[in-house]
């Protein structure tokens, strides 16, 4: 395929995320697919970044973790060094300092911690990136997604929302964004969901699981000792059974 | 006219449907009913032994790779064992029928995995990182439908019985409550997966359960013995269990550890020398107690021909070679009951000629339908007083005539 046109497929699908799995997957699978053209791939993915609505940026970020994910699982590690050089740009992007993607940071906090825990990224550097997004997602000032506080700037007239428009070159949430945004978070979280039991194991057997349980036990209670009266019975029917069933057995 | 008078007094034998057979779901099983099901299927104990051990090795393995929790492993191992009692081995590969026991396992813990994404674990744990592959790789495109038909007969199996139990967490219950120390339960909390690949969950309550994994762990460490066993440890009867239930469940996880000390968590970690000392010492509780033995619940056969408990133990010199062997016994459930084992280990085939399987859980329903519906299948054989000397007479006449003077003439001669 022409390399022109790969890029723009490539830009409808990061333009077309959402929050389903399928569209990340289908995105990190195109990119994988060509490959040998990496870099021109990637550089796709920083440009969006850039221009698309806050929402699409935070399905960029989701993507992103996806990509490095399948990259490392068909050992093309190139994906996830260039993302390693540009994560800064990336986070920056995604949650930009001016605090007009606030709804953004949690998202941003997320991929970076699932990222550093499948070794993509160093924990220094996360924890480096974290002292920067402290201040991002307090900012009064925010525009966005974060508080309908800055309506009242915006009523009041203050620059800020005006500077706010030119730095960011982005526009205003208007309602329909932020409903699909709430669309979007309740569908992710409705798949955290699915794996929310997921229990870290240890190298060395069960360890980590039985501290969990260790902690999160609750003490003994009557419907516990209901239960054991219950059980016990249970097994004094199959016991009955069973002498029945044998001695039916031995009459023949 | 002769057929027509006799015909009305004919039994006549009323052949309805088949009335259905019921399989009852049984939440526990006994060792002896173990025994004798895998007998009765043909299993070989030293294969058995194999294949129950490394599937449980095999759930465990992948379980771990998924992240899934332990109460997973229980429910699916669960599953396994009772699976493998009305299967012969022979006729599944462990490693698919592990897989099913997983996948079903899964759907009922609401820990949901795709029999792709279990497989895909499987071989990914096999292969070196360069050669892993994705869920979705065509590879596992067969294997998964097998697992998928397997997961149907795991259901069947187990006779849709979804009451499942997490010792682990009882066992940390009643560690907490005991005083336990932590390093001792977590102990416990080890031997009790280890308990998993004896049949033993099968067999007890939790409670029976938990005070054994906890005392093997005490008696292990050397430490806290009292607080588990002894006047001032929680009491069994309060716990609604007793100390025959305890003593056979310990026995079977030191059976385990010293026959297959490689093949467990807590085994390899220990001398042998120990596992066989503490074995020693309940065998010597029991014989002195006297009032228990090895098993609970086993009943005594009218005749006895030598064929003793221990079939689980391959080392043990005898051990039942055949089917045949217990069925001279009378021990086969397959000869006896179709319920048991002859409908659902035949597969669909044979079922779907004799009538339908339904699967209840409550024992005491299921038997009251039997009874209902058995008077109405009960063949009567009523006798019939049939005069056949009348109609004989009515045809006889000609002929008797013939030779009547004859047979008068011998009778009386006869008689005289």
């Amino acid at each position: 395929m022409d390399p022109f046109e790969v890029r723009i497929r490539f830009t409808q699908h990061l333009q077309h995320l959402n929050a389903s799995v399928t569209s990340a997957n289908k995105a990190a699978q195109y990119a994988l697919k060509y490959r040998d053209m990496d870099e021109d791939l990637h550089n796709c993915i920083l440009e969006q970044l850039e221009r698309n609505s806050m929402n699409n940026r935070a399905n960029i970020m989701y993507f992103i973790e996806h990509l490095c994910d399948m990259a490392a699982r068909e050992n093309h590690q190139d994906y996830v060094r260039m993302m390693q050089r540009d994560i800064l740009r990336v986070v920056d992007a995604v949650a930009p300092e001016d605090g007009s993607g606030a709804a953004n940071v949690k998202v941003v906090r997320k991929v970076l911690q699932g990222l550093q825990q499948k070794t993509f990224l160093l924990a220094q550097t996360v924890a480096e990136i974290e002292e920067c997004l402290k201040e991002r997602d307090t900012l009064p000032d925010a525009i966005g997604l974060s508080s309908p506080l800055q309506q009242d700037v915006e009523m009041g007239g203050t620059k800020d929302g005006k500077g706010d428009r030119k730095t960011n070159g982005f526009q205003r949430l208007d309602k329909k964004q932020i409903e699909q945004r709430i669309e979007e978070d309740r569908e992710r979280h409705k798949r955290l969901r699915e794996n929310i039991w997921a229990v870290q194991h240890g190298t060395g057997g069960d360890d980590a699981e039985f501290e969990k349980l260790w902690e999160e036990t609750s003490d003994l209670g009557e419907d516990d000792f209901t239960l054991y009266e219950e059980e016990a019975q249970e097994r004094k029917e199959c016991a009955q059974e069973w002498r029945e069933e044998y001695a039916a057995k031995h009459k023949e | 006219m002769a057929p027509a008078a006799t015909a009305p007094s004919e039994p006549v034998p009323v052949q309805g449907p088949h009335p259905s057979y019921i399989q009852v779901a049984k939440p526990h099983l006994f060792h002896q009913q173990i025994q004798g099901q895998l007998v009765a299927i043909g299993t070989n104990p030293t294969r058995e032994d194999g294949f129950r051990l490394q599937g449980v090795q095999w759930i465990n393995d992948v379980r771990i790779a998924l992240q899934l929790p332990v109460r997973t492993f229980s429910t699916a191992v669960n599953y396994y064992h009772k699976f493998r009692l009305v299967h012969k081995d022979s006729e599944y590969l462990y490693q698919d029928a592990a897989a099913a026991a997983l996948l079903t396992a899964c759907k009922i813990e609401d820990t949901l995995k795709k029999s792709r994404e279990i497989l895909c674990a499987a071989h990914n744990l096999r292969v070196s990182a360069s050669e892993h592959l994705s869920p979705d790789d065509s590879a596992f495109e067969g294997p998964s439908k097998i697992v998928i038909g397997l997961e149907r007969l795991m259901l069947e199996a187990s006779g849709f019985d979804f009451r499942v139990r997490y010792p682990h967490k009882h066992l940390i219950k009643l560690a907490k409550h005991a005083g336990i120390e932590k390093d001792v339960a977590k102990l416990a909390y080890n031997i009790m997966l280890d308990l998993y690949r004896t049949f033993a969950p099968l067999k007890q309550t939790c409670a029976a359960m938990s005070f054994a994994c906890i005392e093997v762990a005490t008696l292990i460490l050397e430490k806290q013995q009292d607080a588990i066993y002894g006047p001032a440890s929680p009491s069994y009867q309060k716990w609604c269990t007793t100390r025959a239930e305890v003593m056979e469940t310990m026995l079977d996880i030191l059976d385990l550890y010293t026959h297959f000390q490689k093949s467990s968590i807590v085994g390899p970690s220990h001398d042998i020398q120990k596992f066989i000392q503490l074995k020693i010492k309940l065998n010597q509780e029991m014989v002195d107690g006297g009032s228990f033995t090895r098993y609970t619940e086993e009943h005594e056969a009218p005749k006895t021909n030598g064929l003793k408990s221990n079939i689980k133990t391959p080392k043990t010199p005898i051990t039942p070679a055949s089917p045949s062997d217990t069925r001279i016994n009378g021990a086969s459930p397959a000869t006896l009951s179709p319920r048991s084992s002859g409908s659902s280990r035949r597969g669909i085939g044979a079922r779907g000629q004799d009538g339908t399987v339904r699967f209840m859980l409550d024992a005491e329903k299921a038997k009251e339908e039997k009874e209902i519906v058995a008077e109405y299948f009960k063949v009567e054989y009523e006798d019939y007083e049939v005069e056949v000397e009348e109609p004989i007479r009515h045809e006889r006449p000609p002929h008797s005539q013939r030779n009547g003077r004859d047979d008068r003439f011998h009778n009386k001669r006869l008689r005289r």
